[in-house]
């Protein structure tokens, strides 16, 4: 008897700490603020399911082209991010064209009163052979067409597990993450750059509750500026994508909870 | 598998455009058309200009007096006299020990195909060789002082094989 | 008893379970510059002292900076939903996302004793919260300083790295045909502002540096016709030669510490290093070859330099103890290299490399490995880095004609990524740029 007194006591307390410990809620002061109002018209991905990809895959080439001349074309100039996600998720349209039309003139609106000179990468000059061979890892790396397609090819002969999200759904997932996440570019190189976002899902979708990044303190530590940007780059990600195209509801429990880690390790290393 | 394609012919083009510009290098055939060749069909003053990347002709070389020419000409990142050089410079001195109160300043000169700082050591170097090459002939280094001007002074503005020749030099220029 | 363990068992399981929560991998995103939402300063009207021109232009200033960063775009004011003073209280933060902004800046300007009072608040729009506050305080003319250290602010906070915009560039004004080139000094604001030539034109001058902790140029110029590394006090317009060296001195650069010039001595055909110090003027010889040493470069902590020598036969970069001791190659990608100049992190040495006919600018870690060339053109060298290590400017030359027409000289400024390259517009032709280290 004494024995399964303490017995359920002590497993009392553990659940009790295990819910503490777990629910970061109670020592993330920061986050405590106002769920986001749902007002934004950010263009939500259309769901990704498998046959619409990779039927996709074959109208894209002819796109993916002209993307990468634009892409070199532009380089220094801002890119209006629907640019971006349009051609990621949706076949190219008449309605898409129409619209990449306004970015540009809102483009030119928005350029500097004194316009800087830009180098136009002439991409057919052979001379820039060093360049070319520099910039080719660049460019590649540039486009996130690329690892979307690559991480697209494994699909097909992937089978949906119970428990967990199918390769499509979790790809439809990171999809729409990474077209909200503005990668911080000016953050240095470093191997501990990662930062993992925890995120709470209702049915629908959107937030449950503020994300929460799991190495919250490192954020306030004097030193610590680039990982704090890099954290509220994800946060602003992670709001922004509020709500998600979310995968079917009748399997909430498996995608209701989810770790984001935002790792830009490979982009910054150049 | 676009883009790797891309690729390959982007090399193939690259190739092609070196192997083309190694043909430049030997035979010197200048795209900006004024060069070697091009002077010996429309102006035939003298039918070859450049010797292994030394001006020969006698364009911009002025005289310090009758068959003393002012001026010496070098190769590509180069110091060392070439025989034409050394017989300016031998004229040179048997008119400075003619006229035993002249002194002259060697101006060193670069083209500006390289970068500044390295080619006002350049010019520095060429108006040393220079003078050291009329000590010598036994004139007084007292008589003699150099200047580099790197870049700074082209004789010729172009951008061409033969600009370049011509501004790789150094000049004697009397100072009193 | 039993039975409550055998209840228990199940929910701790299940604990477990709802936190073995699914991770995802987010290893690319936008690369797109950060939109910011930069609204103009309010002020009362009432206080006319204020000119609406500065207002427009320190907002004009702010974007301009941030924008030639790279890393961010202004969004257009045309497009701003909400224009209210409330703002710079609360903003209706739906309003800022709803056209895309991610950050936010607003302001209030006030004359106060006669002095500008600029206060400014960086929003987060997404988190919904101010990220970045302050009160500047500077005489009413002062207004386009303030405008880029409001910049470097919200540059240090939105990418956690020290701004560059509050900063001057000296260059080399050049006019004039190409073989009668007229050169002076001239200094202007790092956006073009304030432009300002330093000297006549009369006598040739070349490569200006900026001393890092004062307001001092060195560079060589030829006056009496003698070239030889002089001193130029920026604030009092006093001149000096540096030394008295018995042949040309050049390629002058200042000590990170300021107190101390490196540069290159010819004499009789041969150029070597040499330091002097500026206080007690004593000179130390460092090199000691019968090639060219020149173009040397301290690394931020004054104990290394790298310099450009042809002892190899070619053109290289080289790196040593401040001492002269352990002269060591480091360039080695083949095709000549000039102009070494080592990075205010201290991790990168930029360079010219000159390749098959073509110049490029690049970078290489301070051992030589991972050469990573930048941009290339048929003539650019000179490499300056700015405050933060983030962004290099250099001069670019374009081919001239047979007839020497069409040469041109202009500065240029591009990111270590290789991206975001821009001419910087000067009124006449530039060269020979330093960036200067952030006013203090």
């Amino acid at each position: 008897m004494r024995i399964s007194v303490v017995g359920s006591v002590s497993l009392h307390l553990f659940i009790l700490l295990f819910t503490i410990v777990s629910l970061p809620l109670f020592n993330n002061d920061e986050l405590e603020m106002p769920p986001v109002i749902q007002v934004e018209l950010i263009e939500i991905a259309e769901k990704t399911n498998v046959p619409q990809i990779s039927k996709k895959k074959e109208d894209k080439k002819p796109e993916k082209e002209n993307k990468k001349e634009e892409q070199k074309l532009n380089q220094p100039i801002q890119k209006p991010k629907e640019e971006k996600s349009n051609e990621k998720v949706k076949d190219p349209s008449t309605e898409e064209k129409i619209e990449n039309k306004k970015i540009e003139e809102k483009m030119i609106q928005n350029m500097p009163v004194r316009k800087p000179e830009i180098k136009k990468k002439d991409k057919f000059d052979p001379l820039k052979l060093a360049e070319l061979i520099d910039k080719q890892k660049d460019t590649k790396q540039t486009n996130p067409e690329d690892i979307v397609e690559k991480d697209y090819e494994a699909l097909d002969s992937t089978p949906s597990l119970d428990k967990r999200l199918t390769l499509s759904e979790e790809d439809a997932i990171r999809a729409q993450f990474m077209q909200c996440w503005s990668i911080p570019l000016g953050i240095p190189y470093d191997e501990t750059m990662i930062v993992k976002i925890k995120v709470f899902l209702n049915t629908d979708g959107s937030l449950l509750k503020p994300p929460e990044v799991v190495q919250h303190e490192r954020m306030n530590k004097p030193g610590e500026k680039y990982f704090r940007t890099l954290a509220e780059s994800a946060l602003r990600a992670v709001r922004r994508c509020d709500p998600i195209k979310a995968p079917e509801a009748e399997r909430y429990d498996n995608w209701k909870n989810l770790q984001l880690n935002f790792d830009p390790r490979e982009i910054l290393r150049g | 598998m676009v883009s790797t394609f891309q690729n390959y012919t982007r090399y193939l083009v690259i190739i092609l455009f070196a192997l083309f510009l190694a043909a430049c290098e030997t035979v010197p055939k200048d795209t900006a058309s004024s060069s070697t060749s091009s002077t010996s069909t429309s102006s035939s003053t003298s039918a070859v200009e450049i010797q292994d990347g030394v001006y020969v002709g006698s364009d911009t070389v002025e005289m310090l007096a009758i068959d003393v020419p002012d001026r010496i000409f070098f190769a590509y990142d180069s110091y060392s006299l070439t025989k034409a050089a050394q017989n300016t410079l031998e004229k040179q001195a048997k008119w400075l020990k003619a006229n035993g109160s002249v002194t002259i300043a060697i101006e060193g000169h670069a083209d500006e195909r390289g970068t500044r700082e390295y080619n006002l050591a350049l010019g520095d170097r060429r108006a040393n060789a220079a003078k050291d090459y009329l000590m010598t002939q036994g004139i007084s280094s007292s008589r003699v002082t150099t200047i580099s001007f790197g870049k700074e002074r082209p004789v010729n503005s172009g951008s061409n094989k033969k600009a370049w020749a011509q501004n790789r030099r150094s000049v004697s220029v009397r100072t009193n | 008893m039993k039975r409550l363990l055998v209840c228990l068992f199940p929910l701790i399981l299940f604990t477990n379970i709802s936190f073995a929560i699914i991770e995802i991998d987010i290893t690319e995103g936008n690369r797109e510059p950060l939109p910011l939402a930069i609204s103009e300063f309010f002020h009362d009207n009432n206080q006319q002292i204020i000119d609406k021109k500065i207002t427009e232009n320190i907002r004009t200033v702010i974007s301009d900076d941030l924008e030639r960063s790279g890393l961010f775009s202004s969004i257009d004011d045309k497009a701003f939903i909400q224009t209210n003073r409330a703002m710079h209280l609360k903003p209706r933060f739906a309003d800022w996302r709803l056209i895309k902004a991610q950050g936010l800046l607003t302001g209030e300007l006030a004359i106060e004793d006669d002095r500008l009072r600029v206060e400014f608040r960086l929003w987060d729009t997404f988190a919904e919260k101010e990220i970045e506050g302050l009160v500047l305080i500077t005489t009413i003319e002062n207004w386009r300083r303030i405008s880029h250290m409001i910049a470097d602010k919200i540059y240090e906070r939105l990418t956690g790295e020290e701004g560059y915009f509050d900063t001057r560039i000296v260059y080399v004004a050049e006019e004039g045909p190409k073989n009668k080139r007229i050169k002076k000094l001239a200094i202007m604001d790092q956006d073009g502002a304030n432009h300002k030539f330093l000297t006549s034109g009369k006598e040739l001058v070349l490569t200006p540096r900026f001393n890092p902790v004062r307001q001092e140029i060195t560079y060589l110029s030829y006056f009496k016709n003698l070239p030889r590394v002089y001193l130029l006090n920026i604030q009092t317009g006093i001149q000096e030669v540096v030394g008295d060296f018995p042949g040309m001195t050049f390629a002058p650069r200042f000590s990170p510490d300021g107190g101390k010039i490196i540069m290159s001595l010819a004499r009789e055909g041969n150029s070597d290093l040499y330091v002097m110090d500026l206080t007690n003027r004593v000179v130390e010889r460092l090199t000691d070859s019968p090639a060219i040493d020149t173009s040397p470069s301290y690394s931020p902590d004054g104990k290394k330099i790298t310099f450009n020598s042809d002892r190899g036969g070619s053109q290289q970069i080289y790196v040593m103890d401040s001492n002269g001791r352990n002269q060591k190659r480091i360039s080695k990608q083949g095709g000549n290299y000039a102009t070494p100049v080592w990075s205010p992190r201290g991790d990168l040495i930029a360079f010219t490399k000159f390749y098959q006919g073509q110049y490029f600018i690049g970078v290489m870690r301070t051992d030589g490995s991972g050469e990573r060339l930048l941009t290339e053109n048929w003539y650019q060298e000179a490499p300056s880095w700015s405050s933060n290590g983030r962004v290099l400017i250099f001069y670019r030359e374009t081919k001239a004609n047979d007839a020497g027409d069409g040469h041109s000289s202009s500065i240029w400024s591009i990111d270590l990524t290789g991206f975001n390259e821009r001419k910087i517009i000067t009124p006449v032709d530039a060269s020979d740029p330093s960036w200067s280290k952030l006013i203090q």
